[in-house]
């Protein structure tokens, strides 16, 4: 069965005098085919760490990850284009990267992202919007078998929210997905049930309205 | 446009063709090659231009400068003299200025069958092509004004410069990664290379009390190599190739330190 699973982690950032912090201690994390999972916490509580960790872009400090499956990039408003290059050598840069079609997927992505007629621009003169929907549509163009949303769809206007919205249903059913977002809504919409990262740990799987009343704890004791 | 929006439903997935690591590492490096190369051409509108003409302009500014104290001095003398040391210093010069590529790519890292080795390899595989047309530039400019050279010796300064500019670029890199005051200290190892590489004069114009430190640096080796290849005859003894050779190995062995610090971090 294709899974995510990182056992027993811990993650440190040192500073170059070796001086750092840590931001999660002896925590576990586990996402199988098919599940839709919420990432909630408050700024800094390390959803993006996560998910950069998930993806394997960051290793651990220690403890172990398997991975059986195919895993996307964390598609979010930092996406992975370059800025120095058009629309459309962002999207061959993607096909030859990863040996695709690229008409096929110049057509798919820019017929989605209705960038048509900005497609010869380059990145660097997108607005965040334009970005996250050349990103999002690009991502979702390829078939992975998780799928890593860290705030994808806070920026973008309405139009791109109903497709966004009609994709989590439709493309992406049966896909393993995270969803790391601040909007409680998006995540009760899309996901299943939720994880909760606080104080350097990840809590027990959730459903969503369990973890919306932890979560709303947690903020009042902050507040 | 806003029905055909809530009207849509799918997107049309490719899956990607599986491949074995090594195959798949290939590929990176060649899609991070085509991608520096293109982004290159687009820097300064002509970049490739740009870089193209840089060994040249150093070669009309150097004539000129060297012309109001000799006035013996010709362009011609300055492009047998100056031409290709300052194409094959460029050359370096372009490979060993990827120190940062890592950290303005670090998006690209995201990106499934990336890694940080591929992407130093995709650098200097630019810096290669990227070269060519103007080393081309370089010989077309030699035969033109009927000035002998020593074809191989020039292919072996270019090897040479490879070489030591790849085993230079992977420990820097390392280094370099996240690590915003090493990053400042390192931009300027290319400029201090310019003024101490006998790219503008020839060592054996540098006082025999300086020569000793001079040939410290493997960069007046190469340098010195390619005038071997112009000026027959003259003495070019002091080039040790070995020495080019055994110095980038020692560079190259600091890279395993850099890494595990840069993990660490």
């Amino acid at each position: 069965m294709k899974k995510i699973k990182l056992l027993n982690f811990t993650k440190n950032y040192n500073d170059y005098l070796g001086q750092g912090y840590q931001v999660y201690l002896k925590s576990n994390f586990e996402i199988k085919e098919g599940e839709r999972i919420g990432l909630l916490g408050v700024n800094g509580a390390g959803k993006t760490t996560l998910c950069n960790l998930v993806s394997g872009n960051e290793s651990l400090t220690s403890g172990s990850r398997e991975v059986v499956g195919s895993v996307s990039w964390p598609i979010g408003v930092y996406s992975s284009l370059s800025a120095n290059l058009t629309g459309n050598q962002n999207i061959a840069f993607i096909c030859n990267l990863l040996n695709l079609n690229y008409e096929k997927m110049r057509s798919t992505v820019l017929e989605a992202a209705e960038l048509n007629i900005h497609a010869n621009r380059k990145i660097s003169t997108y607005s965040a919007g334009m970005k996250a929907k050349l990103s999002f549509f690009l991502s979702l163009a390829i078939d992975f078998d998780f799928f890593i949303f860290d705030e994808v769809t806070s920026v973008g206007d309405q139009s791109f929210r109903n497709k966004a919205d009609a994709i989590f249903k439709d493309t992406l059913s049966g896909k393993g997905m995270i969803l790391c977002s601040h909007n409680f809504n998006l995540i009760k919409k899309h996901c299943t049930k939720c994880y909760i990262i606080n104080d350097k740990t990840i809590s027990p799987k959730y459903s969503i309205d369990t973890a919306k009343d932890i979560y709303d704890g947690i903020i009042s004791k902050k507040n | 446009m806003s029905n055909k929006s809530e009207n849509y439903t799918s997107l049309n997935v490719q899956k990607p063709k599986m491949q074995n690591q090594f195959n798949a590492f290939l590929m990176s490096v060649r899609a991070l090659t085509i991608m520096r190369i293109i982004e290159v051409n687009g820097r300064f509108n002509l970049g490739l231009l740009f870089s193209a003409l840089r060994p040249l302009l150093l070669v009309f500014v150097v004539g000129v400068f060297i012309r109001g104290f000799n006035p013996a001095f010709t362009i011609e003398d300055a492009f047998q003299s100056v031409l290709f040391c300052g194409a094959v210093f460029f050359y370096w010069q372009e490979i060993a200025r990827g120190y940062n590529f890592l950290d303005s790519r670090k998006n690209i890292l995201y990106l499934p069958n990336t890694s940080h080795l591929s992407i130093i390899l995709a650098e200097f595989c630019g810096a290669v092509f990227i070269f060519i047309p103007i080393f081309a530039l370089s010989l077309l400019i030699f035969f033109l004004l009927e000035i002998d050279i020593d074809l191989f010796r020039l292919f072996e300064s270019i090897v040479y410069a490879s070489i030591f500019g790849l085993c230079y670029i992977i420990p820097a890199s390392f280094f370099c990664f996240n690590n915003n005051i090493v990053q400042q200290l390192a931009s300027y190892i290319p400029l201090i290379a310019l003024f101490t590489s006998c790219v503008f004069y020839p060592l054996s114009t540098v006082p025999v009390e300086a020569k000793y430190y001079f040939l410290f640096n493997p960069l007046v080796h190469i340098i010195e190599m390619v005038r071997s290849a112009i000026f027959f005859g003259q003495d070019f003894s002091h080039v040790n190739e070995s020495y080019i050779i055994s110095f980038s190995i020692a560079l190259l062995l600091t890279a395993p330190f850099a890494f595990i610090s840069n993990i660490k971090r």
